[in-house]
């Protein structure tokens, strides 16, 4: 392993790697830390201009970038202002908030920052020793095991997520409806075209992401006037006694906060949310002082900070070993591999090393940029929060429609970005969560693949779907969870 | 009319749409897979889910 990590280092340390690395993670402390312009906007608005760039590999490192260091962004905001630039750092906002209003928001800054490293560096040395693991047990699977896989996916991000389960089936298979159009994989013939030869190709990802994540977003802000209204910048120094003696007093929240992030990771469904809410209630349950939990105690803070961190980078395990991606961020990136011909799976260390190796070193490398950043920067970072909207929601806008226009210089992609856009506004107005629908959309077509497989290997038989013990197993887990889900909200209720 | 309503009558709308496009192609069998099945389940596991989000009432989640 150390020897692939060298190699991994030889890649991510190229000038052109080193650049884009360092580009991903500022872009993604930028967006982290604004509020309404999200990773997957971003994410979804460079896809395309990847298509531009020389190496790959720089493209993957980059997109990477911007989701971990989103992480590290989105508590700047959450602990100086109690706004969470992304969803895992709302429950930052709890304890860190509290600490900056009773003066010690340099020990909340920088114990985020030291948490965030250090479950960040942590994830990915386990990204670099599961991986291989996970494959040699992923290269036993049949296409059975397969479509067990795909359903367990689709059914953790449809019950781990914040709505309905009805409500999430219904974006999830939508999703898998909305990813038919385009050529048939059995007959190779084209299928719900409609006559038009725009349909040939099926509906592109990125529009879907650019419409439902950025359009969507800068509609529904200028329509309900969500603007970000700020005063003034609270003063703190990171580099003090007190604030040092704080950051290392909590060693044991961080250790904790990387197991519970990386595994929490690694779920389906889960990602850094989960990691972070359940980081924040083992903290609770282990401290004495339960009471000074949600008025400014640290290690409610850098718990969850850690998790959330070890989460991001723990979730590439399943995407780049089987091919699932666990919440929609990783999905626009498994996305970008195929566009750029990696394909996630078993065979992606094989056949590709050096983007599986380099993107393991430039997590470690973009984990110290981070750290970096967040220590000495985030005086001069802050001041982003002060642009005022029109001036980010133009940007965004005429990016998203330059990039739409660009993937294929079609006019018929930008009806299609503006009929996602005003969907996406309606249902998040509705209270409809869009994840599951984009999961559905990327997995769609690999459940159909792997149906047909199944079913040509079992001769139409559709019981043998639950013949070996790996099968039953995840469909049991499926329908504990659905119950175990459908109970608690019984009870709630 | 509820949000619940309004989504469903939006998720039945296009799977109408693609329920008639289906239409043109043989359902086929289990063993063959012919290339209209697999959207077949899928059309009617969204026409079933529409229809159960019509009745459904609104709520927080």
């Amino acid at each position: 392993m150390v020897e692939n990590i060298i190699h991994g280092f030889n890649v991510a340390l190229s000038v052109s790697n080193i650049f884009f690395c360092f580009i991903g993670i500022l872009l993604g402390t930028i967006v982290g830390i604004l509020p309404g312009i999200g990773t997957m906007t971003t994410l979804s608005m460079l896809l395309p201009f990847t298509y531009l760039m020389n190496d790959p590999i720089s493209a993957i490192i980059m997109m990477s970038g911007i989701y971990y260091g989103s992480q590290y962004g989105g508590s700047i905001s959450a602990i100086l202002y109690k706004i969470p630039g992304e969803v895992s750092s709302v429950i930052s906002c709890n304890d860190g908030y509290a600490m900056t209003k009773r003066g010690y928001a340099g020990a909340a800054l920088g114990a985020a920052a030291m948490g965030s490293f250090i479950g960040g560096c942590f994830a990915a040395l386990l990204v670099a020793g599961l991986s291989p693991l996970m494959i040699k047990f992923a290269l036993l699977f049949g296409p059975r095991e397969y479509f067990a896989l795909i359903i367990f996916g689709i059914i953790c991000s449809v019950l781990l997520g914040k709505q309905n389960w009805i409500k999430g089936f219904s974006m999830a298979f939508l999703g898998i409806l909305l990813s038919m159009p385009g050529m048939d994989q059995v007959s190779g013939k084209s299928r719900f075209i409609f006559d038009n030869l725009n349909f040939a190709n099926g509906i592109s990802f990125v529009i879907i992401c650019m419409g439902l994540y950025g359009i969507s977003e800068i509609f529904y802000k200028i329509l309900n006037d969500e603007k970000n209204r700020l005063s003034s910048i609270p003063q703190f120094k990171i580099f003090s006694k007190n604030s040092l003696s704080m950051i290392f007093s909590s060693w044991a929240s961080m250790i904790r906060g990387c197991a519970v992030g990386s595994l929490g990771g690694m779920i389906p469904g889960g990602g850094t949310i989960l990691s972070s809410v359940v980081s924040y209630a083992v903290e609770k349950s282990v401290a004495k002082d339960k009471e000074s939990f949600g008025k400014g105690n640290i290690k409610g803070l850098v718990g969850p900070e850690t998790a959330n961190n070890a989460g991001a980078q723990t979730s590439f395990i399943p995407m780049l070993t089987l091919g699932i991606p666990v919440n929609p961020v990783l999905a626009l990136i498994m996305a970008t591999l195929i566009i750029h011909n990696f394909e996630p799976g078993p065979a992606m260390i094989d056949k590709n090393p050096r983007l599986f190796w380099g993107l393991v070193a430039s997590m470690l490398i973009g984990n110290f940029f981070l750290l970096i950043i967040n220590l000495t920067t985030v005086n001069f970072l802050v001041k982003i929060l002060k642009i005022p909207f029109y001036l980010t929601a133009t940007l965004v806008l005429l990016i998203c429609v330059f990039a739409a226009y660009n993937l294929n210089n079609s006019i018929h992609d930008l009806f299609f970005l503006l009929i996602f856009g005003v969907f996406g506004y309606y249902l998040k107005k509705w209270n409809f969560d869009s994840t599951p629908l984009l999961i559905g959309f990327i997995l769609g077509p690999k459940l159909e693949e792997t149906f047909i497989q199944s079913m040509q290997l079992n001769h139409g038989n559709l019981f043998l779907l639950f013949e070996t013990n790996f099968c039953i197993f995840l469909y049991s887990t499926c329908l504990i969870l659905l119950f175990f889900i459908k109970f608690n909200k019984n009870n709630t209720n | 009319m509820s949000n619940n309503k309004k989504f469903s009558l939006i998720i039945l709308s296009i799977t109408f749409v693609f329920l008639v496009q289906n239409k043109n192609y043989p359902i086929g069998s289990l063993e063959s897979m012919k290339f209209g099945f697999f959207p077949w389940i899928i059309i009617s596991l969204c026409l079933f889910l529409g229809i159960v989000l019509f009745f459904m009432k609104d709520s927080n989640g």
